[in-house]
C-alpha cells in the first residue's frame, strides 16, 4: 500500500502480507520525504531556523515554531513577556483546532463521509485567515521569534477570534451530529486500531493517541509551557483505546482548545511582544531538552550548543514517528480496510516523520 | 547559503559585560533519592552526576546500562515508564566520539532523566528494544544518520534513507549537500547538480564544511 | 403505508422539509470566493513578492546596500552587489538580485532591512512559465511583477 496512496497522508508505504482480507504483518517504509531538516540547521543561525521548523509539521507550523522558540529561550535564559505568552498560547491552540480539523476532515474522508470534510475545512479556513492576517501566511506561517512575536497582533483580530469561539462549539455539535451516533461510523471505528495503556507508553505513543488508551498525560500540564499554567482545561481520555476513543478524545480537545482560547483572550494582558534579545543569537554553551504538547503529540528539542551562532545539533523528537511506530501492533489481525482507519487516527503527518 | 561576502558583524546589541546572564553551569545532581538508590543498587554503574539547566544527566558506563535502565524502568520508586527519545550527538574532538542520550520521563512523577552513554565510532551500544518498543525506530534513526550499530536489535537497518546509501548524514564529516552520487546514478536518472539561475549549486555549498570548529 | 404516510406523499411533506433545510442557505453569506473573476484581498500583513521601495519623491532607491537583508536570508538567496565609495566611505549599491523561485517567504530580510527598502509586498500572482523570470533583479523588484488579470 502506498507510496502514492490518498489515504496515507503523504508518502507512506506499509509492506502489507495479507491472508484474504485479513493483515499477517506489516511493515512501515517511510523517507520519502527526507529533507535533511536536522543536518540543514547546523548550518543556519538560530534566528534562521524557525522557517524549517514550520516545515517539519506543516499542518501545525505554529506549534513547532512555539518549541523550538521556547528551547532557546530556555537555554539563554530570555524570560518572554506575558503578553507574548498569552499570544503564544492562543495562536498554538488555534492551530492545535486547524490541526485536528484536518484530522477529522480527513479521517472521516478516507472511512467514507464526505461531508466532514467539507465542514471542517469550513473552520480551518477562519482560522487560517487569522493566521495569514497576524503573521502574513496561512500554512508555514512564521509565527514567533526568539523572544517574543515579531510584532504585536493587528487590531481587530482579536475580535474576529472571539467570534469564532462563541460559534465554534455549536460547529463542534454538528460534527459530532454527523458521526458520533452513525452507524456506519461506530462500525468502522469500534474495537477497530486497539491498544493497550502499557502498549501505548511503550511504544512512546503521546498525544491524543496515548490518551484515546486512557492515559491521563498531557505536556501541557506535566510541565507548563508558555501561559498553560494560568490556564483552566481538562484532558479527556478515552477507555478501550480503540479508534472510536482516539475520535471523541480529539473531539473533546477541540472543545477545550476553544476554552483555553477564551481564556487566553479574556486574560490577555498588554505590554510588550518581545522580550530585548541581540541580534545575533548566541546562547552558552550546553544542552537542552524542550518538549510541547503539539496536536500529534509531544514534540521534543534537544539543541547543544557550542557557544556559536549556530548549533552544534538540534534534534526533533516528532511525535508522529513514535506514533507510526506502533502502527504493526494496531493492525495486524484486522481488516485491509481498517488500515486507512488506523493511519487516519494516528493523526500522521509525513513532513514531520521523515524531516 | 553562499558564501559570506562580508564578516558578519559583531553582536551590537549585546548587553555591557556587567549586565550579562552568568552562562549556565552543572550543578549537583537534584535527584538526591534517585542517586542514593542507584548508589546502593548499582554502585559502578555510572561514573557522573550533574544537574544543567534543571535537566538531570547521568553518565553511563557501557556495560551497566541495561541492567541500570531496567532498574530505573521498573523499580516503582523510579518508575521511568517513557523513554520519551533516544538521540546521539557527534562530537569529533572527543575520543568516544559519539554521545548517545536517552531521555526517559516517569508518568507519576512528571520529570525526566536523561542517561548519556559515550560510543567511540565502530563501538556498538546494547539496544533498549527490549525494555522499550519505541527505542526500536529511534535505534534504528540513529544507525541511520550516525552509524552506531546496537547490539541485539531485532531489524537494524537504515530507516529514512534507502537501505544501499552510503555514508551517515548527521555525522560531522558529511557535507551539507554532500549525496551518496553511486546511489542516485544507479536509481534515478537525475540531472547532475548544476548551477541555475546563478544560484550557488550543491557543489558549491559543499565549502560550508560543517565539521570545521565553529568560532 | 399507513395513511399518513400516503397524505406525506400526496403533500410532498418530506420535499418541502428538505427544502425548508437547503433553502434558506440561498440567502446566507457565501463561503465561496470567485477568485480569479473577483480579486482575492490579503490582509496587509502577508508575504508576498518581494519588492524594492523608491523614495516616493526623488524616486531613488532606499537601499543603502548594507547587505542585512542577504545575511538574514536563511536560503541565501539575496545578492547585494555593492562597491564603497572612496570619497565618503559608503557603500554603494550596483545591482541587487533576488531569486524567487526559492523564496519561502519568511520575512526575515525585510525584518533586517533598517530603511523599509525591501518589503515582502501583497502581491501574489507572479506565476510564470520559465523560472527564470522569477530571478529578479533591481529593476525588476522596485517595478514588481506583471499582474496578469482574469478575462473571458
Amino acid at each position: 500500500m502506498g507510496p502514492q496512496h490518498p489515504a496515507t497522508h503523504g508518502v507512506l508505504r506499509l509492506k502489507l502480507v495479507l491472508d484474504g482480507e485479513k493483515v499477517l504483518d506489516c511493515e512501515a517504509v517511510i523517507g520519502y520525504l527526507h529533507r535533511g531538516i536536522e543536518k540543514v540547521v547546523e548550518s543556519q543561525d538560530y534566528q534562521q531556523i524557525p522557517p524549517h521548523m514550520d516545515r517539519i509539521d506543516y499542518t501545525a507550523a505554529v506549534s513547532n515554531v512555539l518549541g523550538y522558540v521556547e528551547a532557546v529561550e530556555k537555554l539563554m535564559g530570555v524570560t518572554v513577556p506575558p503578553r507574548a505568552q498569552y499570544l503564544r498560547t492562543l495562536m498554538t491552540e488555534l492551530n492545535r483546532l486547524a490541526s485536528h480539523l484536518i484530522w477529522l476532515g480527513t479521517h472521516a474522508l478516507d472511512i467514507g463521509a464526505m461531508t466532514v470534510f467539507l465542514y471542517a475545512f469550513r473552520e480551518r479556513e477562519e482560522i487560517l485567515k487569522v493566521f495569514e492576517a497576524c503573521f502574513g501566511a496561512r500554512l508555514t506561517t512564521h509565527a514567533f521569534r526568539i523572544g517574543g512575536l515579531a510584532e504585536d497582533i493587528p487590531p481587530g483580530v482579536l475580535d474576529k477570534v472571539r467570534e469564532f469561539t462563541d460559534y465554534f462549539p455549536k460547529r463542534v455539535a454538528e460534527y459530532e451530529q454527523l458521526l458520533t451516533g452513525n452507524r456506519i461510523w461506530m462500525n468502522r471505528t469500534i474495537g477497530v486500531g486497539c491498544i493497550s495503556a502499557e502498549d501505548a507508553i511503550s511504544f512512546g505513543l503521546t498525544g491524543p493517541s496515548l490518551r484515546g488508551s486512557g492515559v491521563r498525560w498531557d505536556m501541557r500540564r506535566a510541565k507548563p509551557y508558555a501561559a498553560y499554567a494560568d490556564m483552566d482545561f481538562e484532558i479527556p481520555i478515552g477507555k478501550n483505546g480503540d479508534t472510536f476513543d482516539r475520535y471523541l478524545v480529539r473531539m473533546e480537545e477541540m472543545r477545550q482548545s476553544n476554552r483555553i482560547i477564551r481564556q487566553a483572550l479574556d486574560r490577555l494582558p498588554d505590554g510588550p511582544v518581545r522580550a530585548k534579545v541581540p541580534k545575533v543569537i548566541k546562547p552558552p554553551a550546553g544542552e537542552i531538552y524542550h518538549a510541547i504538547e503539539a496536536p500529534k503529540g509531544v514534540l521534543g528539542y534537544y539543541i547543544v550548543s557550542d557557544g556559536s551562532s549556530k548549533p552544534h545539533r538540534l534534534r526533533v523528537r516528532p511525535p508522529s514517528y513514535f506514533n507510526l511506530a506502533a502502527i504493526k501492533k494496531m493492525i495486524v489481525g484486522s481488516l485491509v480496510a481498517d488500515v486507512v482507519a488506523v493511519i487516519g487516527t494516528l493523526d500522521i503527518v509525513l513532513g514531520e516523520i521523515d524531516r | 547559503m553562499p558564501e559570506e561576502k562580508s564578516p558578519r558583524p559583531e553582536t551590537p546589541a549585546s548587553p555591557p559585560a556587567d549586565k550579562k546572564p552568568k552562562p549556565p553551569e552543572k550543578e549537583p545532581f537534584s535527584k538526591a533519592e534517585t542517586l542514593a538508590f542507584l548508589q546502593s543498587a548499582l554502585p559502578d554503574s555510572f561514573s557522573e552526576a550533574y544537574t544543567f539547566l534543571g535537566q538531570d544527566f547521568l553518565l553511563v558506563n557501557k556495560a551497566s546500562l541495561p541492567e541500570l535502565a531496567e532498574l530505573l524502568k521498573e523499580d516503582p520508586s523510579q518508575d521511568y515508564a517513557l523513554l520519551e527519545d533516544i538521540t546521539a550527538v557527534d562530537y569529533p574532538q572527543n575520543e568516544k566520539r559519539f554521545e548517545l542520550i536517552y531521555i526517559l520521563f516517569s508518568l507519576t512523577r512528571q520529570d525526566r532523566l536523561f542517561l548519556k552513554l559515550a560510543v567511540a565510532d565502530g563501538e556498538t551500544a546494547p539496544s533498549m528494544t527490549g525494555l522499550w518498543e519505541s527505542a526500536n525506530w529511534a535505534e534504528r534513526e540513529i544507525y541511520d544518520m550516525f552509524g552506531i550499530r546496537f547490539d541485539e536489535h531485532p531489524d537494524l537497518k537504515r530507516i529514512l534513507l534507502p537501505e544501499d546509501w552510503h555514508g551517515h548524514p548527521l555525522r560531522k564529516e558529511y557535507g551539507l549537500a554532500q549525496q551518496d552520487e553511486e546511489w542516485i546514478a544507479r536509481n534515478l536518472e537525475l540531472i547532475k547538480p548544476q548551477s541555475h539561475l546563478g544560484v550557488p549549486s550543491n557543489k558549491e555549498i559543499e565549502h560550508l564544511d560543517v565539521s570545521q570548529p565553529k568560532s | 403505508m399507513t395513511l399518513r404516510q400516503l397524505l406525506r406523499k400526496v403533500f410532498l411533506i418530506d420535499f418541502l422539509e428538505g427544502f425548508a433545510i437547503t433553502g434558506p442557505y440561498t440567502f446566507k453569506k457565501v463561503y465561496t470566493e470567485q477568485y480569479p473573476k473577483v480579486p482575492a484581498k490579503v490582509p496587509p500583513r502577508f508575504h508576498g513578492a518581494p519588492r524594492l521601495n523608491v523614495d516616493p519623491e526623488t524616486g531613488k532607491t532606499l537601499c543603502i546596500a548594507c547587505d542585512l537583508c542577504a545575511q538574514a536570508c536563511p536560503i541565501g538567496l539575496i545578492e547585494v552587489q555593492r562597491e564603497r565609495n572612496a570619497e565618503t566611505k559608503r557603500w554603494e549599491l550596483k545591482g541587487y538580485t533576488y531569486n524567487a523561485a526559492r523564496c519561502m517567504f519568511c520575512n526575515l530580510c525585510a525584518e533586517a532591512c533598517p530603511t523599509n527598502a525591501l518589503e515582502l509586498s501583497q502581491t501574489f500572482e507572479y506565476a510564470v512559465y520559465d523560472m527564470k523570470e522569477l530571478y529578479w533583479d533591481k529593476a525588476a523588484l522596485e517595478k514588481g511583477p506583471t499582474v496578469v488579470r482574469f478575462t473571458k
